[in-house]
């Protein structure tokens, strides 16, 4: 089976993490502000839009507003199956980072 | 809320929607606008306005990027149908298929054959501005558009009037003969023409120098077939072949075999003027008889309306009781018109074309009684979220599987190969006219060159 690439996941974590008002300038901030680094647009869009895709999200359509030009928010939500998505690759985390710190690094 | 000055630049947002191929870009692109705001209240318009164009690089391609692979995962799903669907209904994907195809194939080929009638006559460097000296002919109440001009006329319209350039006269129709080369004797047809025939046509000489034609009357020129047959061994040039066990011939020049898109076809030329000791001393000079073909090269532009009215002034000067009438025919036209070939044409063309509809009609009949059978697949697939473009992009995809394997991937050495090879080997067949499909070198060069010849003009 396919797990989540590390960008995928930190978006999703970050949904999660939100819980209400998550749409892609919210996202990309905080993804900006926890990363420490530059998100482009695209590079959030693109999970979004396939993990929507997948069925890991929940888009629906908000209200539009006098910001954005006129243009309606997508919001996202995650669904069970992003949790599912989650959990699986929290497992695999953890095993392959058990002992990690015990571990001696030898040159 | 905002000044105007905070919108983002007009020309890249519409560009950004107009690339972006999703459904969703209305969302994306009222994001990016909301971004620029913020940044350009913070941080001032100039420095929102190079995110902007920033952006526009280095998401982009990500995004055209993904809805790109996402399509082609959908569309590896659908082949993956639509191959089942064949392997399942043998029968009728069978009837479904070769009918279209054969439809297709008959129609591409007889569309071939047009494109070649329309090539006739087309090779001649000088063809736009080549023209047919034709006469009306009286049969009792009939007056008919003769193909013949008495000899004396072209003639005196070359050296009399400054827009003919050049002009030719050829005998109409061969005359067979029996030619002897040393031991070997050979019946062959030959045409009488004048020499000018060489430079206002193209016949190209593979030996000899057309500097060397001459107003000799027994001076001959020879095809490349011609030149092997009588002279397997040796150079040809200079040689003699002898006509009837009378008259000797030099050979002065080889030229290539005319191609068989050409109206004018012959293999041995003799001088027209030959036929003044043949026949009778005069036979050249007379202002009727309209057995001979006159062809002129005009000056580009010249007013054919009033050099029609020359000619017919020209003949009354020379022979005021005659009732023969003249004028000149585009020579380009003389095949598919004058020849009558333009009929013939127009019909197998409709021919073609009803044929092809017959296919397609054929097609559409099939696929549609089978809709029924789909209508279950299609309801799948809207229950599960399809949109009805996507479906309508799903059967349409089926009948594009094959069409940018074709055009679009010029090296794909597979299809690069076939095709064109395809594509001759039917335009043998139109070239010969006969569906026979000929083998060996010699005809397949032939056709090559043929094809380059009509293709690559």
């Amino acid at each position: 089976m396919k797990y989540l690439t590390r960008k995928e996941e930190l978006v999703l974590l970050t949904i999660f993490r939100m819980e209400a008002d998550a749409y892609l300038v919210n996202i990309r901030e905080q993804l900006n502000h926890t990363t420490d680094k530059k998100w482009t647009v695209g590079n959030v869009y693109v999970p979004l839009n396939r993990m929507t895709k997948l069925g890991f999200l929940d888009a629906f359509i908000g209200e539009p507003n006098a910001k954005r030009g006129g243009k309606a928010i997508k919001y996202y939500r995650l669904t069970q199956l992003g949790y599912n998505a989650l959990l699986d690759i929290k497992k695999v985390n953890e095993t392959m980072w058990q002992d990690f710190d015990t571990l001696i690094f030898e040159e | 809320m905002k000044p105007p000055s905070h919108l983002p630049p007009r020309g890249l947002s519409t560009l950004f929607r107009r690339l972006c191929p999703s459904e969703d870009s209305l969302y994306l692109w009222g994001d990016l606008d909301e971004i620029f705001v913020d940044m350009a209240l913070t941080d001032g318009v100039q420095k929102a306005r190079l995110w902007y164009l920033s952006q526009f690089f280095s998401s982009l391609p990500e995004i055209l990027w993904h809805h790109l692979r996402w399509r082609f995962s959908m569309f590896r799903n659908y082949l993956k149908l639509s191959m089942r669907q064949l392997q399942r209904h043998k029968g009728y994907s069978a009837i479904n298929i070769i009918g279209l195809s054969m439809g297709l194939a008959a129609c591409l080929l007889i569309l071939l054959w047009v494109q070649y009638q329309y090539s006739y006559n087309g090779f001649h460097k000088n063809s736009d501005n080549l023209y047919w000296l034709r006469c009306y002919q009286q049969y009792g109440e009939r007056r008919v558009e003769g193909w013949g001009i008495p000899p004396a006329v072209a003639p005196a319209l070359q050296s009399e009037f400054p827009e003919v350039l050049n002009s030719t006269r050829l005998m109409n129709g061969q005359i067979e003969a029996l030619f002897t080369v040393g031991q070997n004797k050979f019946k062959d047809s030959f045409q009488a023409a004048d020499p000018s025939l060489f430079s206002i046509f193209d016949f190209p000489w593979v030996k000899g120098d057309t500097a060397m034609l001459s107003d000799d009357p027994l001076i001959t020129v020879i095809s490349e077939s011609m030149a092997e047959k009588y002279f397997p061994s040796g150079d040809p040039i200079g040689q003699t072949l002898t006509m009837n066990n009378e008259v000797d011939f030099k050979v002065v020049g080889v030229m290539k075999n005319i191609p068989k898109n050409s109206t004018l076809q012959f293999d041995i030329w003799i001088p027209l003027t030959f036929l003044n000791q043949k026949i009778r001393a005069n036979f050249t000079h007379t202002w009727h008889n309209c057995c001979f073909r006159s062809y002129l090269l005009m000056q580009p532009g010249f007013d054919l309306h009033a050099f029609n009215g020359k000619i017919f002034n020209r003949i009354r000067e020379a022979k005021p009781d005659t009732k023969l009438d003249a004028f000149i025919y585009p020579f380009k036209d003389m095949y598919i018109k004058a020849y009558g070939v333009g009929e013939r044409v127009k019909l197998i063309s409709w021919i073609s074309l009803l044929i092809l509809l017959m296919a397609c009609i054929n097609y559409m009949n099939l696929a549609t009684a089978r809709s029924a059978r789909r209508a279950r697949e299609v309801g799948m697939r809207k229950v599960s979220g399809a949109t009805r473009q996507q479906i309508i992009q799903q059967f349409f995809g089926v009948w594009g599987i094959t069409r940018p394997h074709h055009s679009g991937h010029a090296g794909h050495a597979g299809s690069d190969h076939t095709f064109p090879s395809r594509i001759q080997q039917i335009n043998r067949c139109a070239h010969h006219g006969s569906p026979s499909f000929q083998s060996g070198d010699d005809a397949d060069s032939a056709c090559t060159h043929l094809y380059h010849r009509h293709h690559c003009r």
